[in-house]
């Protein structure tokens, strides 16, 4: 089957898409709204036009949701065909809030790179509707992320990555004309939907309307004050994420240059959140074996990852007694941070302000939770993501790609092993929690480290595991992006799970891929490969590879915690979880002046 | 008949202003254009044709910006080139009206170009038309003007969908309304139409998808099966609850049948603010939909649930009261009814008629009647048994009840036979296939001869073969029986549901309202009966817009009309003109709703999706429900599938418009 594409004969497959058609034989047509990754073609921004001659005459068609037919002669050139492509980009400028200097995307934004790519030259109409575009909401009332509307140009993708990989569809469309926005149902605001704040949608979003609450100026406030000790601490898989925002090969682990900058910028110490992995595997896998040998709620869901806590709470609450009560990584470094630390290093307790670089968007939320605070005081203090920090980092002169890597040296809470780094990937804390709950059950250590059925990138993986003599084999399973989670966890529900422990992370490929990493124009999670296997063989080359063999871990229980599950643990490291379902409902006559038709 | 004075149609320029040979559009009956309301000449119109003036004086310019502004409002603001190329063209149209500042005019002309050859839906294809026709034909017409307040303007966004429903519900919107995540809004929508929305969402005909242009593509969405989804998620799931409504009107309406007609009628007239009784002569509340539709394919709870809406909202049913048998009209209106809606429906079934036919027979059956009992014994949990072989005869929708509600019943074999060909059979085509799925033999080109009785029971049904004749000049093909084809189908039960017709008590001489010779009570547009303050609609009317039994959204669109007309006779003392309904009619009269021009099906396909059945072998003994309702995912996809033909009729007349602008 033959086609032409500017005066040259192609092949072309049975119901593709001129737009499929061109790319395959390399010819671009500017786009906006399609987003490949996830096969969406809403088909609104209407710019990938091109013309079509076929025997039915000559028509201009968008080539996302057309199919390309025998002997169609496709014009992706002319200039009727360049001119409406312009026109229609400046169309959708028109009604685009335009502060480009002052925007979250600024020089990372698709539309700009499509109105370069369609000649644009002049702005006719950026004044005419500019009104139009302020109207339209900014919604800060979510901790973690900010929803301005001002800047959206109804795309659609946010919405499409919440259903079809979150399966949490809590964004919606409101409005029509120029106020058209992405809305959050029938809830008051963002803070109270059914968003659990994941921040995958800032991922897909070409513009800033979708971005994560900047809290770098809080940060350089604590750096500036002379009553503030900072504390800074990061991700595992920060490591080999941060390189992504300075030009690094996807997955180049910058462990030392990151410790170097944060030095450089003023950080009174430096920790690992690895170490706080590590802990959390001694808490969280006592607990396993202790539901295990006591009859608890099993299976048990780990809770290291904030969107799906927030999913649990907010989508299937029924879930929650199955959920580990250790807190995450992030929730037990800051009490350690705050009352350990400062014991260990003769500090002022009261002083101290944790500041956490995550690739997470919702654990800025987490951070918010009342849950994880001491009389009032917060553990956590400040958040940043991977994309905020860089941007601190450009802020203060950093120059990542020259700075000399340091070690860390804090000689409490900075030790890690490979298992708490392997947390930064789907299948991580699995791993890390079989390797120490088969040592803590067997005394000896599993044989073959590398539990290979727990590893890859399928949404959902199970194996089965012989624990020894005492509980003998289990089923684990594995799983990431919450519409995976929902099915195991409804399957739990309904009684007919077979498994004991199942991971779940709330981003596709778990951290690697949050919320809150680097955004990369028209791709989706395109290194993940490469970035799970840099902390496979951070794991490998690491020289202790189970928490329970970190010496710092080993230090903390002896003098500090005094054993994992502890009711100091418990006080400390520990957290509940609350049914926070809504159930919308309006009377059908206060819902009906919400409709918006003409008739 | 109105003249034309100039206009653009179809890209081609009319001017007979000073031309010696009077030129129209083909094909486009200029007859329907004489008056929009009684002596209310229509002056323009224009849709997305273009524009046509038939009155010299009036104002293009101000005509097209009216028009325009419609087409603004109805942007839905998804696509790029209509959300904002309509804001920039209107704005373009207010500045020229004013006339205080130089129009650029071009700039006007290559917005609204773009509207038309990139937009995503109809509004924007379509919507600039006939401004484009002025701009290109008629620029020195575009004068401005002051406002004309002696003339009447009615627009109307409509498609072929919301054409083809007798509900004239607005069917791209409430999908739309799924696909951006508001089931709330969505059955909201259906709502302001009438309260039975997941009833109809399971049973309707569904007329519209017979006119969806996505058939030019790969296959009609599938609207019925969505609009029971937001149902289901909004109405059943109680995100949306019915509240008293505050009845700030003395006078009370009498409404006669507590059928879906008759519930939508006192649910309209309820939110208008007037007090409701309505009079059911059986002890439950439904009608046809209760005692006529087999549970498995409308569960009674979800139909209880949404008559539950007008109880709420302050109704009143009162039962086992039957017109012509405990009241009469006069009887109302002695207790005080300022007005009275008959919503009797056809509640009796009819026999075949055959020569020496015994309807005593036990097992001699009209499907009315089968159907009650049927739904008796389910709802007592204990179903009826036919013992020994069923024949239904008829090809409609009941016979697909009656044999699809006996198979699941009886202990031998169900036949259907029809005496036209399958084409023709008047049953939905999904329900004959599910009936073959569950066992029913069909026998069709296949007529009814005698009953044969022995033993004073029923053996079997004496039939013949049929074969269709030549086609008549309108190219219908008729029947006629084969000679010498008769044979005996040997069965114990026969079931007629072959037609039904109205109670004949139900009205006498002193009711003084006028039936036809099938006692169908004679109504005119307005659903007006020839007796003042009384109305009717439904099965038990004959009227423009249906004789006799009809469709469940035909009788409730025509309660929606009624209930309007209702109010403006106990407001005014007369009923009005409706401007919608006028439109439609406009629509029809002058051919004007053409299918889509431009070639849809090079559109990328995305195949329908198809309803989730409960397994043939589950559900042949079963009433549970055999149609499950979509998963969200599957209903975002459907939604996502709808290609929004929208179209802008607008109507410019000499006078105001009563009840319009």
């Amino acid at each position: 089957m033959k086609a032409f594409l500017n005066k040259r004969e192609y092949d072309f497959q049975d119901g593709e898409s001129i737009l499929e058609f061109a790319r395959r034989h390399g010819v671009f047509i500017p786009s906006l709204c399609q987003f490949k990754p996830l096969e969406h073609r809403p088909a609104t921004c209407r710019v990938c036009l091109v013309s079509v001659t076929d025997a039915a005459g000559t028509r201009m068609v968008t080539a996302c949701d057309t199919r390309v037919t025998q002997d169609m002669y496709i014009d992706t050139i002319s200039k009727e065909v360049r001119d409406r492509q312009r026109l229609q980009v400046e169309l959708i400028l028109a009604d685009h809030h335009q502060d480009c200097a002052a925007c979250a995307r600024h020089g990372d934004c698709e539309l700009q790179d499509l109105s370069e790519a369609v000649g644009l030259s002049r702005n006719r109409f950026a004044q005419v509707l500019a009104g139009a575009a302020a109207k339209r909401l900014c919604d800060t009332s979510a901790t973690s992320m900010l929803r301005d509307m001002t800047k959206c140009i109804r795309c659609l993708r946010c919405v499409e990555v919440c259903r079809k990989i979150q399966g949490v569809a809590a964004l919606t469309v409101d409005g029509r004309g120029l106020g058209t926005v992405i809305g959050v149902g029938m809830a008051p605001d963002h803070n109270t939907s059914a968003c659990i704040q994941c921040g995958q949608c800032t991922l897909v979003c070409p513009t800033g309307a979708l971005a994560e609450r900047d809290q770098n100026d809080q940060v350089l406030d604590y750096l500036a004050s002379p009553d503030v000790i900072t504390v800074f601490s990061f991700a595992p898989s920060v490591r080999v994420l941060l390189g992504d925002e300075f030009g690094f090969p996807a997955g180049s682990n910058v462990e030392g240059k990151i410790v170097a900058a944060l030095r450089a910028i003023g950080a009174d110490v430096v920790i690992d959140t690895d170490f706080a992995a590590d802990v959390v595997i001694m808490e969280e896998g006592t607990e396993l074996l202790n539901r295990v040998r006591e009859g608890g709620k099993l299976p048990m869901f780990t809770s290291c990852c904030p969107g799906w806590i927030n999913f649990a709470e907010k989508h299937i609450p029924g879930i929650l007694p199955y959920l580990s009560t250790t807190r995450s990584p992030q929730g037990v470094l800051g009490p350690l941070a705050k009352t350990y630390l400062p014991l260990r290093m003769g500090l002022d307790a009261k002083k101290i302000r944790n500041i956490s670089i995550m690739p997470c968007v919702a654990k800025k939320d987490e951070a918010a939770r009342p849950q994880l605070a001491r009389d009032g005081v917060p553990d956590i203090d400040v958040v940043l993501t991977v994309r905020e920090f860089s941007r601190l980092l450009r802020r203060l002169g950093v120059d990542l790609v020259n700075i000399a890597p340091e070690p860390f040296d804090n000689p409490f809470m900075s030790a890690s092993t490979g298992a708490a780094v392997i947390f930064g990937t789907t299948g991580g804390v699995m791993e890390a929690a079989v390797r120490t709950v088969y040592a803590l059950l067997n005394g000896q250590e599993l044989q073959g480290i590398v539990a290979a059925p727990l590893r890859g990138l399928e949404g959902v993986r199970t194996a089965e595991l012989d624990l020894g003599p005492e509980v003998g084999p289990v089923k684990l399973a594995i799983c990431h992006g919450l519409r995976n989670a929902k099915i195991l966890a409804e399957e739990v529900l309904a009684g007919t799970s077979p498994y004991t422990f199942i991971e779940v992370m709330a981003c596709p490929g778990g951290c690697i891929d949050g919320g809150g990493t680097s955004r990369f124009k028209g791709s989706y999670h395109a290194a993940k490969q490469r970035k799970q296997q840099s902390l496979y063989d951070l794991d490998h080359n690491m020289h202790y590879r189970q928490s329970h063999n970190n010496p710092q871990i080993k230090l903390l229980y002896e003098e500090f915690l005094t054993a994992p599950n502890s009711e100091k643990a418990h006080h400390l490291l520990h957290t509940y979880y609350r049914d926070r379902q809504e159930w919308p409902s309006q009377s059908i006559e206060e819902n009906k002046r919400k409709l918006t038709l003409v008739e | 008949m109105a003249k034309l004075v100039y206009g653009v149609f179809d890209d081609v320029p009319y001017d007979n202003r000073d031309s010696t040979s009077y030129q129209t559009p083909p094909e486009i009956d200029l007859e329907a254009f004489n008056y929009f309301n009684k002596d209310n000449p229509i002056a323009l119109f224009c849709n997305e044709r273009g524009f046509l003036v038939f009155d010299a004086e009036v104002s293009l310019l101000l005509s097209l910006q009216k028009h325009f502004e419609k087409v603004a409002a109805g942007s839905c603001g998804k696509c790029s080139p209509c959300r904002t190329g309509s804001a920039l063209v209107l704005r373009l149209l207010n500045q020229a009206v004013l006339g205080k500042t130089a129009v650029d005019w071009e700039l006007m002309q290559e917005i609204a170009t773009q509207m038309v050859k990139t937009s995503l839906c109809g509004v924007g294809k379509t919507g600039p038309i006939p401004l484009l026709g002025a701009l290109k034909y008629f620029r020195k017409e575009l004068q401005p003007t002051p406002p004309d307040l002696k003339r009447g303007f009615f627009s109307t966004m409509t498609s072929p969908c919301i054409e083809a429903c007798p509900g004239l519900v607005n069917i791209p919107r409430y999908i739309d309304y799924i696909k951006d995540g508001h089931t709330d809004l969505s059955a909201n929508l259906v709502l302001r139409h009438y309260p039975l929305v997941g009833s109809c969402g399971r049973v309707c005909v569904r007329t519209c998808e017979q006119a969806c242009q996505r058939a030019h593509v790969d296959a009609p969405i599938s609207i019925r099966n969505l609009k029971r989804f937001a149902a289901d998620q909004a109405i059943a799931a109680h995100v949306l609850k019915p509240e008293p409504v505050k009845l700030e009107h003395e006078q009370r309406v009498a409404i006669v049948g507590a059928g879906p007609v008759g519930i939508a009628c006192s649910y309209h007239l309820l939110s208008l603010g007037y007090p409701c009784d309505i009079f059911e002569a059986k002890a439950q509340a439904g009608g046809m939909i209760r005692y006529g539709i087999p549970i498995y394919r409308l569960p009674k709870d979800t139909l209880q649930e949404e008559i539950n809406i007008v109880l709420q909202m302050g109704g009143k049913i009162i039962f086992n009261q039957c017109l012509g048998r405990d009241f009469h009209i006069d009887d109302l209106f002695k207790q005080g009814y300022a007005a009275v809606f008959l919503a009797c429906g056809c509640p009796q079934g009819s026999y075949l008629g055959m020569p020496d036919e015994d309807t005593s027979l036990a097992t001699y059956e009209n499907g009315i009647e089968f159907l009650e009992r049927v739904y008796a014994g389910v709802e007592a949990k204990n179903p009826p048994v036919l013992d020994g072989d069923v024949v239904v005869v008829g090809g409609g929708n009941v016979a697909m009840d009656c044999c699809r509600a006996a198979v699941r019943i009886a202990k031998g074999t169900v036949h259907v036979i029809y005496r036209r060909t399958e084409a023709d059979a008047p049953a939905d085509k999904e329900e004959i296939a599910a009936a073959k799925e569950e066992g029913v033999q069909f026998h069709f080109l296949c007529g009814q001869d005698s009953l044969v009785v022995e033993n004073g029971k029923i053996v079997g049904l004496k039939v013949q073969d049929m074969e269709q004749t030549d086609p008549d000049a309108s190219g219908r093909r008729g029947v006629r029986p084969i000679a010498n084809s008769s044979k005996i189908l040997p069965c114990q039960h026969v079931i007629a549901a072959i037609g039904q017709r109205t109670d004949p008590k139900m009205l006498c001489a002193a009711d003084k309202i006028e039936v036809n010779r099938k006692n169908c009570v004679v109504v005119n547009a307005a659903q007006e009966t020839s007796r003042p303050g009384v109305f009717a609609a439904g099965d038990c009317t004959a009227g423009p817009r249906a004789q006799g039994p009809t469709t469940l959204i035909m009788g409730m669109g025509q309660a929606y009309f009624a209930a309007r007309s209702i109010e403006r006779y106990l407001r005014q003392g007369e009923v009005s003109f409706d401007s919608r309904w006028r439109m439609t009619d406009l629509i029809n009269q002058g051919h004007l709703m053409q299918p889509d021009k431009e070639p849809v099906n090079l559109k990328v396909k995305a195949p329908r999706v198809p309803v989730r059945e409960l397994p043939a072998a589950d559900r042949c003994h079963s009433f549970a429900e055999v149609e499950q309702t979509m998963t969200p995912e599957e209903a975002w996809s459907e939604a996502a599938r709808c290609l929004r033909c929208y179209r802008i009729y607008s109507v410019v007349t000499a006078k105001h418009i009563p009840g319009g602008e």
